[in-house]
């Protein structure tokens, strides 16, 4: 039976060091999100790309010392989801549209212009927990809840084209699941 | 209505029913009734005031009317003197005073008093109507005589020609009852006699309804039906343009059942002559036609000058025996279930973040 997620003393703050911590890992930094999305409106998307990475693969170690390979999709959102919480990322919830899995974030602080870091979080969180090279890409933005889609890395530049396009997100769904049935 | 006018007016009546009593009979079948003046107080003048009981007692017990008195017509416009006939003799009346109220009661009605007066001074006797000088219409009376009341006028007079002499049975109202001056009306007639003293309805003549095609009631004999057969005729020879000829003997499309079958079946009807069945494949069929088309074919006909009666037999039976059809049946088949049922095989719901995740994965456009 899966443990149930304890954020209880998950996150220590040694005053005396000045040093804050979660589950006994490295330390951490808190500091304003907006200082934050204003330094990735100037970075470029490898950058971002790579910084939200790291971040994700962080608590999908943490989620895989938790669970195992057969986890159910309501552990995983469940763990998962209280990780990214604990860093200050929003609530994490899970879509299922046909065959595509798709992730709703609400109340993330770094808005509109950090959606490219907050995808890239998911893609470090997904890969370093469950093993698997996948891609997230925002698909809809809409009263501070975001959806993103999970796909191979492939369909993922597809995605984005479609959605320059300006193909709608729900649209973007279909063609997924139309084209490959 | 209040008492003091019902009695009022039932006083005059009484009074009119007196005066007319004493008044000599007058019989007018084309002038004018003898009228009656219009209810004045003149007519009362004479008369005690009496009991309201005796009036309507005495009007009451007025027996029956006569059947011979005639109902005269009664035009609205009084006759001229000089027109007006001499009044005819009473015929038998009985002698009470008021059992002719209710006519001399119209008639006065339509008279004025001039006509009254002069109807009063006429003589009672009787004038033939022969010595009128003005013409006398066909309807009107030609003597008193006991027929006369049986055999009104021969015709039916028109409205225009004035009054008339109906038959003594027909108690249609005349104009004179609608022209009621006083209320003799009002009062209901108790005494059980009928409302018309004339005589038994007779019915209208032949001649009074002219020209009237009798019909015959239940009693009548049976009619004979015209129950012959119709002649013939040679009006059906000539054919009718909805009418469309039946085909006869030569008629292509009906069956000749002395027409032989094909050639060719002859193999056929005597493989199914057998009592037995017997199943024969594809193959063996083929060869059973290829038989057969090569009997057809070595079946010939020998000349038509060196037929006989005994040849032209045995050439049918032989073209019998070779004409036969081509029966191909289907095989047999075995026993199967035809049935079979698609079922869309139900999408696995993944039960693990790994599978849902590798299913995502596998989207590829």
């Amino acid at each position: 039976m899966t443990e149930r997620f304890n954020p209880t003393h998950a996150v220590r703050f040694e005053i005396g060091r000045g040093r804050v911590s979660i589950d006994g890992s490295d330390a951490r930094l808190l500091i304003p999100a907006d200082a934050l999305g204003r330094l990735c409106e100037s970075a470029s998307d490898e950058g971002i790309k790579d910084f939200g990475r790291r971040v994700g693969t962080d608590i999908g170690r943490r989620v895989a010392s938790r669970l195992g390979e057969g986890a159910s999709v309501a552990a995983m959102v469940e763990h998962l989801g209280g990780d990214l919480a604990l860093v200050g990322m929003g609530s994490l919830s899970v879509e299922v549209w046909g065959r595509a899995l798709v992730l709703n974030v609400v109340d993330s602080p770094l808005g509109k212009d950090g959606d490219r870091l907050l995808a890239a979080v998911l893609e470090g969180a997904i890969q370093r927990a469950m093993a698997r090279d996948a891609a997230v890409v925002p698909i809809e933005r809409v009263d501070g809840k975001v959806r993103l889609v999970v796909v191979n890395p492939m369909t993922a530049s597809k995605v984005r084209k479609w959605l320059a396009d300006g193909v709608s997100w729900g649209d973007t769904l279909v063609r997924l699941n139309s084209q490959s049935a | 209505m209040n008492v003091q006018d019902r009695i009022q007016k039932l006083e005059s009546l009484l009074g009119r029913i007196r005066t007319n009593a004493a008044r000599p009979r007058v019989r007018s079948s084309v002038g004018a009734a003898p009228a009656r003046p219009a209810a004045t107080s003149n007519d009362v003048v004479a008369k005690p005031p009496s009991k309201l009981d005796d009036a309507i007692d005495a009007f009451e017990d007025a027996p029956a009317r006569a059947s011979s008195f005639h109902a005269p017509v009664v035009s609205r416009d009084p006759p001229l003197a000089s027109e007006r006939p001499e009044p005819q003799p009473e015929v038998d009346v009985a002698p009470a005073e008021i059992e002719e109220l209710d006519m001399m009661d119209a008639d006065i009605v339509e008279l004025g008093e001039e006509a009254a007066g002069a109807m009063n001074a006429a003589p009672a006797e009787e004038v033939p109507l022969e010595s009128f000088d003005e013409p006398i219409p066909e309807s009107a009376p030609r003597a008193a005589s006991a027929a006369y009341d049986q055999e009104p006028p021969v015709k039916t007079p028109p409205p225009e020609s004035g009054r008339q002499a109906t038959a003594a049975s027909w108690d249609e109202p005349t104009a004179a009852d609608d022209n009621f001056g006083d209320d003799a009306g009002l009062e209901a007639d108790l005494s059980g006699v009928p409302m018309s003293n004339r005589a038994v309805a007779v019915g209208p003549t032949m001649e009074q309804l002219g020209e009237t095609v009798e019909l015959e009631g239940a009693d009548a004999p049976p009619a004979i039906l015209e129950l012959h057969a119709p002649e013939a005729t040679g009006a059906h020879d000539v054919p009718d343009e909805l009418e469309l000829p039946l085909p006869g003997q030569g008629f292509p499309g009906a069956y000749d059942g002395a027409l032989s079958p094909p050639a060719e079946a002859s193999a056929d009807l005597e493989r199914h002559a057998a009592p037995e069945a017997r199943s024969v494949d594809i193959a063996e069929e083929t060869r059973n036609l290829a038989h057969d088309a090569l009997l057809a074919d070595a079946v010939v006909a020998p000349p038509v000058a060196s037929l006989s009666p005994n040849s032209l037999v045995d050439v049918s039976a032989q073209t019998v025996r070779a004409s036969r059809p081509i029966l191909v049946q289907r095989p047999e088949v075995e026993s199967a279930h035809a049935a079979e049922v698609i079922v869309d095989k139900p999408q696995k719901t993944p039960e693990t973040f790994a599978e849902l995740l590798d299913a995502s994965l596998e989207l590829d456009v």
